[in-house]
């Protein structure tokens, strides 16, 4: 049973453009969702989000758990009405960061055993109690708590983790409380191990979920490996329902991913690394701290349509970026803008047939380099391409 | 230009308006100038700054900006623009003759579909500029100035300043030639007069407060009086600099405890306003902790003696009570940054109008026999204080907006809960929705306190205002 529906409206190769109809809102993928912690995106509100075009955004289930907590939303009628956000909303599970950020966390096979920063108590988060929360906060898709793992890890553990997963989603499968409202999506575990991947697809895919979601990810592995378990998994995953990876969003990531069959991702990049001064442009980042724009008058993106850029020179964000939080928040204006403009070119590009020359001027234009006559591509970027029969162009054609 | 709509007899208040021809906008007074770091109101970007109202004269501290932007940065940038200007306009020309040419020769359906690709190509077009809801190309911006470069729209107005190191709390003697500063990095700086008039020219403000330093109080007598006498040499140099772009010139005065020096300072002040030059006043030495009555006494006894078709401006964090003290007194505009303040306190301002109660009373014609202790019933059943802490936990489940009936972009969008959340978690999108929602009502208050001005009704404002304050500190 889901609350959603998936419609493919083009195709190229893997990539597909879709409309994916949530309980909230209607939103085409493939689509970047920015990630909003803890009910708010850092220091923008909601209507400057949907004068951005965002469609979907994320939210913490940990730290929403511990403030206000799970039984608040449960009074108040979700996080939509809580944050005042009308379009789709997507929370985790809350077992990442419980992993990463808690002082002691003990993986049974009851749940996950850490100790609340709130209070210092033991506390432990069980699938059941994972989705209890996320049912009364009201995403119009939820994760199943899965065993994370660190993705460098191999063999008993790994293969542990995998099978723990899978009688996990069995257990949030139950204990979920209102299927026709929200979406519970599965996890693909396996780390880089392909048998044990294929293994836990075959198994998921069984489950009949509305959707999935590949994990495990994203967490230091090399890209050579990253692509080739991203595009097995994509290989077995159906096609009629989407398919999220998790935690991925560097702009060159999202492109081949994208030409590779994934719809959705997440990611604090974009918004991350705009407090640090560092805006995205199609050419690559521009490190704004840098004095060599002092002088530099033109906008940030010359074709971009946000309100930075329509408004301010590099030189004007020059001088207040980690200065004044208005800098931050107006390179986190831009930074957004321009993931959901990407993604929205690469939709175009497919309906119009012109995706592989999209991603061709995209790559060329991330990673040449001024004064070299050929242009250097990282590996994974030219095989995974390849596999889709995607050539580079390699001269460096300077204007 | 100052006129003065309305005067009272008892008292020195009264209301005007002020026109500044380069934005063209008319404020009226006693209004509120609303203080800014480096040109931007804290926290907030200019599309959340468009939902407060009568924000419309913005102050900008110089030491701010020495550095970043600073003065070769501003000179190029306003170059710039005027190169870009003067490329742009034989463009403009073509592109109407373009679309003349077109209609003629194009039918009538071709015709909409034309001239709706050269709108779009113009929205597109790589000047960037902003394209207005009836799809002309109108440049909604500044020419070029700061107002340009940070994004300050056209139709707001600035008024630059230059406030001495005391004020940022480190002191530095500054000297005959140079005013002593601390920059936004933190760091020592010096600036003469003529750089000061230097940076007014570049920046293009609407008016600029001639160079001078604060006088401290408790400074010796012939301190005091070499810093006076400095203080007119610099006014005397601002005047001979003053031109088109460093706009209107507003002189300070102090308001220094010894009469007789104040006297003596404010003749020779008054002999240089009569030239003509000095189009209003600022009075120094205020809000440096005197007692309310001195303050008073102080603003009274000079605009006894100020020519009154010149504005007074004041600059200072008043408090709601404290503004109407200065307005008594006679001043017209009020720089301040109290609603900052407040905010980074996580307190919200609750002002609500004291006078709806009496304007509904006189219209039901019901002759009451104490009026204060009708206020004090009606302010019983206000269980909201004048300022609310979002920091405390009985917000937590509380789903009304910071003011029920407050019209801001805050009130209207969210809960007192959800920025109780947001600052449990320290969120920054708290801060922006709490000053937003300050700075309106603050510039409401200034709002009803012209109304109640008008209406003859100021002495009932006042004491309904100051129970309010009361009522807050009780509590």
């Amino acid at each position: 049973m889901s609350a959603l529906e998936f419609e493919i409206l083009a195709k190229s190769g893997k990539a597909r453009t879709s409309i994916l109809t949530l309980p909230h809102y209607k939103v085409t993928t493939p689509i970047f969702q920015p990630v909003g912690t803890c009910g708010s995106m850092k220091g923008l509100t909601s209507k400057q989000l949907r004068e951005l075009d965002c469609q979907i955004i994320l939210g913490n289930t940990y730290h929403l758990a511990l403030h206000p907590g799970g039984e608040f939303f449960g009074k108040c009628g979700g996080l939509h009405e809580f944050m005042n956000w009308d379009r789709g909303l997507l929370t985790d599970s809350g077992g990442f960061q419980m992993v990463s950020l808690s002082k002691l966390a003990e993986v049974t096979e009851e749940g996950v055993n850490f100790i609340s920063p709130k209070d210092g108590s033991q506390m432990l988060l069980k699938p059941e109690t994972s989705i209890k929360i996320q049912n009364q906060i009201g995403a119009d898709i939820i994760m199943q708590l899965d065993d994370v793992v660190h993705v460098l890890t191999s063999g008993k553990r790994l293969e542990e983790a995998m099978y723990r997963s899978i009688r996990w989603l069995d257990r949030c499968i139950k204990a979920h409380s209102r299927k026709s409202e929200q979406n519970l999506f599965p996890i693909i575990q396996g780390g880089l191990n392909p048998e044990l991947r294929k293994i836990c697809l075959k198994e998921m895919i069984k489950r009949d979920c509305p959707g999935y979601a590949i994990g495990g990810l994203s967490g230091g592995e090399s890209k050579d490996q990253f692509w080739k378990i991203v595009s097995l998994c994509t290989d077995y995953l159906p096609e009629n329902k989407p398919r999220y990876l998790m935690g991925v969003g560097f702009p060159v990531d999202l492109i081949v991913c994208s030409v590779l069959g994934v719809d959705m991702f997440d990611c604090v990049y974009p918004t991350r690394t705009s407090r640090f001064g560092t805006a995205l442009v199609w050419e690559g980042t521009l490190k704004l701290k840098s004095e060599k724009y002092q002088f530099d008058f033109d906008p940030i993106e010359k074709d971009c349509d946000c309100l930075t850029c329509k408004k301010y020179t590099k030189s004007a964000i020059h001088t207040l970026v980690t200065k004044e939080t208005v800098g931050c928040h107006l390179l986190t204006i831009h930074n957004i803008r321009f993931q959901m403009r990407l993604m929205q070119r690469f939709r175009e590009s497919i309906k119009n047939n012109k995706m592989p020359e999209f991603v061709r001027a995209f790559m060329k234009a991330q990673f040449k380099k001024k004064g070299e006559k050929k242009i250097v591509y990282p590996t994974w970027v030219i095989e995974a391409l390849q596999s889709q029969q995607i050539e580079l162009d390699y001269e460096n054609d300077e204007d | 230009m100052f006129i003065i709509t309305h005067e009272e007899e008892n008292r020195k208040s009264r209301l005007g308006k002020l026109t500044l021809p380069k934005s063209s906008i008319t404020l009226e007074t006693p209004c509120f100038i609303c203080s800014t770091q480096r040109g931007f109101v804290r926290h907030l970007t200019p599309d959340n700054l468009i939902n407060i109202p009568d924000i419309e004269l913005l102050s900008i501290n110089l030491p701010q900006i020495v550095y970043k932007p600073g003065l070769t940065t501003l000179k190029r940038f306003n170059k710039h623009c005027q190169e870009k200007e003067s490329s742009i306009e034989p463009k403009k020309e073509k592109e109407k003759d373009q679309l003349i040419s077109n209609k003629k020769e194009i039918g009538k359906e071709k015709e909409k579909e034309q001239e709706k690709e050269n709108v779009n190509n113009l929205k597109i077009g790589k000047e960037n500029k902003i394209v207005t809801e009836k799809g002309t190309n109108k440049n909604n911006q500044a020419k070029d100035g700061l107002k340009r470069y940070y994004g300050i729209g056209s139709k707001k107005a600035l008024f630059l300043k230059i406030r001495n190191s005391e004020f940022a709390g480190f002191y530095y003697p500054s000297t005959d030639e140079k005013i002593a500063c601390c920059s936004s990095e933190g760091t020592k700086i010096f600036i003469t007069p003529s750089e000061y008039m230097e940076f007014a020219s570049e920046i293009n403000p609407d008016i600029t407060v001639s160079p001078a330093i604060e006088v401290v109080g408790n400074n010796k007598r012939d301190k005091i009086e070499k810093q006076v006498k400095r203080s007119l040499k610099w006014l005397n140099l601002a005047i001979s600099k003053k031109t088109s772009r460093t706009g209107s010139l507003f002189a300070v005065l102090y308001a220094i405890e010894d009469p007789k020096i104040r006297n003596k300072y404010l003749d020779q002040l008054l002999k240089v306003v009569k030239n003509g030059k000095v189009d209003g006043f600022v009075f120094g030495c205020l809000f440096l902790n005197e007692s309310r009555i001195e303050r008073k006494k102080r603003i009274s006894d000079i605009t006894e003696l100020l020519p009154k078709e010149l504005p007074r401006s004041i600059v200072g964090d008043a408090t709601l009570s404290q503004i109407l003290d200065c307005v008594e007194g006679g001043i017209d505009l009020i720089n301040s940054s109290f609603p900052l303040k407040l905010t980074e306190l996580n307190l919200v301002l609750n002002y609500q109008n004291p006078l709806q109660n009496i304007r509904s009373e006189n219209e039901n014609n019901n002759q009451k026999k104490n009026k204060n202790e009708d206020i004090e019933n009606e302010n019983k059943k206000q269980f909201e204080p004048l300022l609310m802490n979002l920091r405390n936990i009985k917000y937590e489940d509380d789903n009304k907006p910071f003011v029920v009936g407050c019209q801001c972009f805050a009130c209207k969008n969210h809960t007192r809960k959800y920025v109780y959340h947001l600052i449990s978690v320290r969120e920054m999108t708290a801060m922006i929705l709490m000053n937003l929602h300050n700075i309106y009502q603050y510039s409401l208050f200034f709002k009803d306190m012209r109304w109640a001005i008008k209406n003859h009704k100021f002495i009932q404002f006042k004491e309904a205002i100051e129970l309010l304050e009361k009522s807050n500190l009780k509590k």
